[in-house]
């Protein structure tokens, strides 16, 4: 059996060198009807996976810059300029299509760019609303629904009641080890460190489902029962956009650390709720996607002020909150503009950090900001 | 009839003594987006204020600096919208321009202009506690059958959230007489604008966009569309017959309001804007001799910044024709991001056409980011290329 | 015989072109600018004619060009760098189709026709590490100067990033390195590819009228390493002239003499 250790290694490795990704991808695509690749968590996965399609979950390409026929020069954030300049110099071609979503302009301008110069692979955008009412839902279903009748035509495979529930049941199955994953780390800080489990969890938006799932369960059947709690590693917990950039993380870390729990992309707001198998289907996917930990590009109700957020709080026994921001993200920076106050008042520590993504190295001025706020986070 | 001028000036005095005066009769203030649909609020007497035009005054009063200073230091990034900017900086400048806007009973916020005017409503809605309804329309794709129930929902949403938190109710013949007059402010705009396909045109860019403010501030009343017949007269009637050999120019993108003429001073008779293209974004698709929902629905999907790329590029290459232009300017306007995307494929398709063009790099409100010399080499240079 | 003049009253530095009727050039002079750009060109000038057998009476029209051109007393006319540039860059060789300056404030990228016309021209964004004024400040603060980072960079034997296109933030990715304990020459190699990364994303912005040659203008033009760097980016060779830094005021000069004779002509 792979031990955890190796298993985290492999994770690495397919999130940081992306030769070694593409090999994995390359190799695994002969087994479905083509690689789907999607930039936001508002793209149903079942359904791609559904209509006998994989889903990819397109993250950060580390390479070392080398020339691209095409740059964004326009001021969007780091992670759009860096994926369009990897497609339009052929990085992404083993994909067959690509899914845009409706999130926020750096992403319109970015599909739109796409389609006037990169077209290959072909893209689309899924217009998900921003609001997550009712009315919403009924919308979103339909979209989702008309999404799954495109798949249907594109590859051929009809998305049967049955097939879906198999689908949204391995899918819910990877959120539940992920939040079982959650809990043990809460308790127990020896057990799997914050940027390992980062990087284990960012490497299930990439791997195929099946073996996702036996190496999660793996490692969360081998987690520890008993509490341990280190009283001298500061318990943080990060905020922000897709976080990929394990070794940013890492640095958090080795200056006394923890990352106990998260609210990014490919994160807490990935499995914290499951879609509900019985009714209506489609709904139920459209629901679970609005309504799940809500990103700053959506319109919701969940304010962190509520009491649910202070009682997370003091769950996960908080010394700080750390804000990663990307430059040029305006939904998180505006995130960060109506929480920090807040979460002041709630006597926590906070620290918000502007990165560029897909850079490797962790910028001079950032340690000393990470290593300064880990001294004097912590609770009072 | 009474000159455009003084109508303006009514419009414009109107306006701003509209939230004062609201709060002394206890009528309900709501800020709103440049392009929400305000037949519905006014149709429940709701005073509508526009933070996006105030900020477009600051500018224009030269305060923007200062006051995006202002936001700044309470930590606000730069790199946001600078409308927002100067909005937020007002709460932290001292002596804002016409005392502020009146603190508003809510916010209604759209995405139909951009993606960042609903987070900038979201987070006044989180700092001041003030109730907020977003209106959201998916992008504008013929093929989404699903759009139309989903924004007519969302209208009849609005009006309950209004009902909630004003106790009004809608006046629907009210609505049907906004809509009617919206639309005919829409087609005197266009027609406005037409007279500029003159040789030589009466108006200059700076005339048009400073008579766009009744757009926003009287749509949907009278006094809107008395302006407009006001000026196209006044503009028929002076109508310049000495034709002069002049290169003309189509001014793609935002104007520059902190500029005294709106735009760099790099023009004359010879080598002049005959039309910019965002001052024809206000001219809606109201449906013809139709008051109802489904007017609105039309007319607010299909506004220019959530159109598909392809339809954007037609239409500024149709206009380019019909204007005969010589060459188009692009400002890429720094805090428009949405409309950045439109650059690069535009030039593209005008270079296939052989209309030459030129990109110069500020921003619609923020003269820090207004670099005069690298601007007006720019243009300078653009004028040499199409003289040459 | 007659001669011309023309000034390229840059942000950096003031160049100065003497051109005879053959179009060769027969003196020419390069000052770092001062406060004052006309007493800086004045300066340059009276040195020009100071070492040169040519007397001033011979010399017949005076074009400036360049940031501060219109600060500049004593000329008969001005013309824009683009302009300038792209006769003077043309004139050099005629079978290029597109001019790239790497300026102290500004860098473009000019197409021409096959007549050496405009028909493009795209220049950098107002905040961005591609200038001539970015090589300046990050040699200053590695410790070197301006004339050794082509040859240093030649020696760097890995290759770094830096992500950003801010200025600011590329200086603090460079002062990372540099707590690092980096070598400069490496240090150096990124950022001849930051710079020419920027210059890549103008080039494609450049609506060009065929793939023909591609000429570096300007003083950085004299720096091998980012010429190196450029040309691969570009995947395409890249010309310098003889005499870089110069080409602007000598497409100044041409441009002036040109007219002249059209006019004589007319």
């Amino acid at each position: 059996m792979e031990t955890t250790q190796h298993i985290i290694a492999r994770c690495k490795k397919l999130i940081s060198q992306p030769e070694y990704r593409n090999e994995y991808l390359i190799r695994i695509k002969e087994k479905y009807l083509g690689i789907i690749g999607y930039f936001s968590n508002y793209i149903p996965e079942e359904i791609i996976a559904a209509a006998g399609f994989y889903p990819l979950r397109i993250i950060g390409c580390y390479e070392p810059s080398k020339p691209s026929p095409h740059s964004l020069y326009i001021p969007v954030c780091s992670f759009a300029r860096d994926m369009y300049s990897a497609a339009s110099s052929g990085g992404l071609s083993y994909l067959s299509q690509v899914v845009f979503p409706n999130s926020c302009d750096s992403m319109r301008v970015f599909a739109q760019m796409w389609e006037h110069a990169v077209n290959f692979p072909p893209a689309c955008v899924l217009l998900h609303p921003i609001n997550d009412n009712s009315n919403a839902i009924q919308y979103f279903a339909e979209v989702i629904e008309r999404f799954a009748g495109k798949l249907h035509q594109d590859g051929g495979n009809l998305i049967t009641q049955t097939r879906l529930k198999e689908t949204i049941d391995t899918y819910n199955q990877t959120r539940r080890l992920l939040r079982r994953l959650y809990d043990i780390r809460k308790i127990n800080d020896t057990f799997l460190a914050g940027s390992d489990a980062v990087a284990l969890m960012t490497a299930g938006l990439i791997m195929a489902r099946d073996e996702y799932n036996q190496i999660l369960s793996q490692i969360v059947n081998q987690g520890p029962r008993e509490i341990h709690k280190d009283r001298k590693l500061k318990r943080i917990m990060i905020m922000g956009p897709l976080m990929d950039n394990y070794g940013f993380l890492s640095k958090i870390e080795e200056f006394g650390g923890y990352i106990v729990y998260d609210n990014i992309t490919n994160g807490s707001r990935y499995c914290d709720l499951d879609v509900e198998i019985e009714g209506n289907l489609y709904e139920n996917i459209a629901r679970r996607y609005l309504t799940s930990g809500p990103s700053p590009t959506l319109n919701s109700d969940k304010e962190i002020s509520d009491q649910s957020f202070q009682a997370l709080i003091d769950d996960l026994d908080l010394d700080g909150i750390i804000f990663i921001n990307q430059k040029f993200c305006e939904p998180h920076v505006h995130k960060y503009l109506a929480e920090a106050d807040i979460l002041k008042q709630m006597n926590i520590n906070v620290l918000m950090l502007e990165i560029e993504h897909g850079r490797v190295e962790v910028d001079e001025r950032d340690m000393l900001r990470i290593e300064s706020f880990l001294e004097i986070a912590g609770r009072s | 009839m009474a000159s455009s001028k003084s109508i303006l000036a009514k419009i414009f005095a109107e306006y701003y003594l509209s939230g004062a005066q609201a709060r002394q009769e206890g009528r309900p203030i709501a800020y709103v987006t440049a392009f929400t649909p305000v037949e519905i609020l006014r149709a429940m007497d709701v005073v509508c204020l526009f933070p996006e035009s105030y900020a477009v005054v600051c500018s224009a009063s030269n305060k923007s600096q200062e006051m995006i200073q202002a936001s700044t230091m309470a930590s606000f990034s730069q790199d946001l919208c600078s409308y927002s900017l100067i909005s937020f900086g007002a709460d932290h400048y001292p002596r804002p321009p016409y005392g502020g806007l009146p603190r508003p009973d809510m916010l209604i916020a759209t995405n139909n202009q951009c993606g960042t005017t609903f987070l900038w409503f979201k987070l006044l809605s989180q700092k001041q506690n003030i109730p907020l309804f977003i209106i959201d329309y998916p992008a504008a794709n013929p093929n989404q059958s699903a759009t139309r129930p989903y924004i007519e929902e969302q209208y009849k949403e609005l009006i309950k959230f209004v009902q909630k938190h004003t106790d009004r109710n809608i006046n629907t013949q009210e609505l049907n007489e906004q809509i009617i007059c919206s639309r005919k402010a829409c087609d005197l705009w266009l027609r406005l604008h037409e007279l500029n396909k003159e040789v030589p045109p009466p108006l200059t860019a700076t005339e048009i966009v400073d008579s766009l403010f009744p757009m926003l501030a009287a749509k949907g009343t009278p006094s809107a569309c008395d302006f407009y017949e006001a000026l196209i007269e006044e503009k028929q009637a002076i109508r310049n017959e000495n034709s002069t050999d002049s290169l003309r120019l189509l001014w793609h993108g935002y104007p520059m309001w902190f500029l005294r003429k709106r735009f760099p001073d790099c023009f004359d008779d010879a080598f002049q804007v005959v039309l910019n293209d965002y001052t024809l974004w206000w001219n809606l698709d109201y449906p013809d001799e139709q008051g109802d929902m489904d007017a609105l629905i039309s007319a607010y999907s299909k506004t220019y910044l959530n159109r598909t790329l392809n339809h954007k590029i037609d239409w500024v290459d149709a206009l380019a024709r019909d204007y005969s232009v010589d060459g188009v300017i692009c400002h890429a306007n720094r805090s428009c991001r949405r409309a950045l995307a439109d650059i690069v494929p535009l030039r593209d398709r005008l270079h296939k056409k052989e209309i030459p063009s030129v990109i110069i790099e500020s921003d619609m409100a923020h003269a820090g980011c207004y670099s005069g010399e690298q601007v007006k080499l720019r243009i300078e240079s653009f004028r040499e290329s199409l003289s040459i | 015989m007659k001669y011309v003049l023309g000034i390229d009253a840059g942000s950096s530095y003031i160049k100065l072109v003497l051109i005879d009727e053959q179009q060769k050039t027969v003196a020419r002079n390069i000052i770092k600018r001062g406060a004052d750009i006309d007493a800086s060109c004045r300066e340059s000038y009276n040195t020009l004619l100071n070492t040169s057998p040519i007397d001033k009476n011979d010399i017949n029209g005076i074009m400036a060009t360049g940031y501060g051109r219109k600060q500049v007393t004593f000329c008969n006319e001005v013309i824009t760098e683009i302009t300038a540039l792209s006769v003077g860059g043309f004139t050099v060789a005629p079978d290029v189709r597109t001019i790239i300056d790497i300026g102290g404030q500004d860098s473009k990228v000019i197409a021409v026709d096959t007549s050496g016309k405009v028909v493009d021209f795209v220049m950098n964004h107002k905040c961005s590490a591609g200038t001539g004024k970015f090589l300046e400040v990050t040699s200053a603060s590695l410790g070197v100067t301006i004339e050794d980072l082509g040859r240093l960079s030649q020696a760097a034997d890995t290759r770094l990033r830096l992500s950003s296109t801010c200025t600011v933030f590329a200086e603090s990715e460079i002062v990372s390195y540099i707590a690092r304990g980096v070598k400069k020459e490496n240090i150096i190699k990124a950022l001849h590819a930051a710079i020419s990364g920027q210059i890549v994303g103008l080039f494609h912005q450049v609506n060009s009228v065929d793939d023909g040659k591609i000429l570096l203008a300007g003083g950085v033009a004299l720096n091998e390493g980012l010429v190196h760097e450029l040309s691969g980016w570009l995947n395409r060779e890249v010309l310098v002239p003889e005499y870089p830094q110069y080409t602007g005021a000598y497409g100044a000069a041409i441009y002036l003499q040109r007219k002249r004779k059209d006019r004589k002509t007319d």
